[in-house]
């Protein structure tokens, strides 16, 4: 069963190169597994495949390395803003305002 | 065209990937909004753009997985199949997706953005509602 999960987290992450997590914590809190810990192992499973999924990535000379190594600064700057930040936001407000811009956005490039 | 595929490195950039960054560490799908910003203010192709949200991952994930595995949060026993399926997964979909057609890998990802936004939206209202009744209560 969990071969299968991997299987379809795999196909998620490589062909849109997002949504891997998000499927891997759902998939994992169905089965049992607490929240925090879901979270967790859902990186330890999404890391490995996101670094394979871009070797192919480079093989077909999709990969920008040079151009976005330094953006390396920012994320590493944004994950300890978002770390320091997780209890000081409401989650659900800024989701739900997020879930709005997604769909406003799925549908512009629906119809572009 | 090809010229114009570039990734340019702006005040503007940086704040959207600093932006998405501190979303995703906050575990509400930063992965998802870095896309929507490279696919508004970007000439990158859609595959080029998925390369992007996949590298800038890798070092979050390195340090968020360094900080969970010291807290033992990481279930092996989870692990070791999932990454099985997950490497043959992997391999299959990002194959896929480097040799689709562009316009249709973009519209595909049109469909994928409409399904992550309403889940985001059913699950962000039906906790709002959730509270709500049991602050009344």
């Amino acid at each position: 069963m969990l071969f299968f999960f991997g299987l379809g987290i795999g196909l998620l992450n490589g062909f849109f190169g997002s949504g891997g997590g998000i499927l891997a914590v759902a998939l994992f809190e169905k089965q049992g597994l607490e929240v925090k810990k879901a979270h967790a192992t859902s990186i330890a499973v999404v890391l490995p495949l996101s670094i394979i999924s871009l070797v192919i990535y480079w093989f077909h000379g999709n990969l920008l390395l040079q151009e976005s190594l330094p953006f390396f600064i920012p994320v590493l700057l944004g994950s300890l803003l978002g770390a320091w930040g997780l209890n000081k936001f409401s989650a659900p407000i800024l989701k739900l305002i997020f879930s709005i811009l997604i769909l406003y956005s799925s549908i512009k490039i629906l119809w572009s | 065209m090809k010229g114009e595929n570039k990734l340019d490195f702006s005040l503007f950039s940086f704040l959207a990937v600093l932006l998405s960054s501190t979303v995703a560490a906050m575990g509400l799908g930063g992965g998802t909004v870095l896309l929507l910003y490279l696919s508004f203010f970007s000439s990158l192709t859609q595959p080029q753009m998925q390369s992007v949200n996949l590298l800038l991952f890798l070092p979050a994930a390195v340090i968020s997985l360094l900080i969970h595995r010291k807290n033992g949060l990481i279930d092996t026993t989870f692990l070791k199949p999932c990454l099985l399926g997950g490497i043959i997964g992997g391999i299959g979909g990002s194959l896929l997706s480097n040799n689709l057609n562009l316009d249709l890998l973009k519209k595909g990802f049109g469909v994928f953005l409409l399904l992550i936004g309403i889940r985001e939206l059913f699950l962000s209202l039906s906790y709002l509602y959730k509270n709500f009744l049991h602050h009344k209560a």
